[in-house]
């Protein structure tokens, strides 16, 4: 990766051979600066999206039969907030897999 | 990363050893032309080879150890016919050349291999993608929300950077001192 991104770095007008060269806590800043930044952006510009994903969920969650009945007219279909939470747990075990893979190879 | 500096101080100290002896080619023409071609080494390894040990750049770093490698041998070899003493540093010095190589050899070895970007690129997908599913799914009053995905994002960045660091030994490294002051004070 180092090699693709210093290419890819000296391929710009300014040829400044960034990775190789900055100071460690530079390089650091940076992608510190580039992940929140970036993170930042979309939770500003899609808030109200995923506000609004959110709160169909809650509202499925909560769906339930007509209490006049002694059964419901229709199933409730349960809520995405689990599924998500799911996902979002598998995803995190594999990057940690990866991580600790990735670190013990060098 | 710790071989990788016993990798560098090994060929350093093999090309201050070659330089020692060639001080004791009997040939005064051979022990000139060795100590030029020791000197041009030397330079290489400061000036071309580190670069691109620095950049990962395996290819350059490889080719361009072959060549300097082959030059110095080359020297040496002419030298070596050239003296009509036979005399026994020839052995020492071939010696040496044999180690050199070997220690250039395992310096290289220590750059990450090419799979290994692909390897570091798909823990860089997952951390994305991880970062973008808390921040989708899970947002809450934007004080609280933006703080805890940045510090997320942060933490992130943080372990991706280790990845990188880690990926390459000579990044962020001088070449050995021993060199470098070699060269400074024009020793051959």
């Amino acid at each position: 990766m180092l090699a693709s991104v210093t290419r890819a770095v000296n391929a710009l007008p300014v040829n400044a051979n960034l990775l190789s060269e900055a100071p460690p806590l530079l390089v650091l800043i940076i992608f510190v600066a580039i992940g929140v930044g970036i993170v930042l952006l979309i939770s500003w510009v899609f808030y109200d999206t995923f506000i609004a994903m959110v709160q169909r969920s809650d509202d499925n969650d909560q769906a339930t039969g007509d209490p006049g009945k002694d059964t419901p007219s229709k199933p409730s279909i349960p809520g995405t907030s689990d599924l998500f939470s799911r996902l979002l747990g598998f995803t995190t075990f594999a990057f940690v897999f990866m991580l600790a893979f990735v670190l013990s190879t060098f | 990363m710790q071989a990788a500096q016993d990798a560098s101080q090994s060929v350093a100290a093999d090309v201050t050893r070659l330089s020692g002896l060639a001080n004791h080619i009997p040939d005064s023409a051979g022990a000139d032309a060795v100590e030029r071609a020791i000197s041009t080494y030397r330079s290489s390894l400061v000036s071309k080879q580190w670069p691109l040990l620095q950049s990962a750049d395996w290819e350059g770093a490889a080719s361009g150890e072959v060549q300097s490698t082959g030059a110095l041998v080359n020297v040496v070899l002419t030298a070596r016919d050239a003296d009509k003493t036979s005399s026994p540093i020839w052995g020492d010095i071939a010696s040496t050349l044999s180690t050199l190589s070997q220690d250039s050899a395992s310096q290289i070895d220590q750059l990450p291999a090419s799979s290994a970007a692909m390897r570091i690129w798909t823990v860089v997908v997952l951390g994305v993608a991880m970062l973008l599913m808390t921040t989708a799914f899970f947002p809450t009053r934007v004080r609280p929300y933006r703080l805890a995905i940045s510090i997320m994002a942060a933490l992130t960045s943080l372990l991706v950077f280790m990845v990188v660091e880690a990926s390459n030994p000579y990044a962020h490294h001088d070449p050995p001192s021993q060199l470098v002051q070699q060269l400074k004070s024009g020793a051959s």
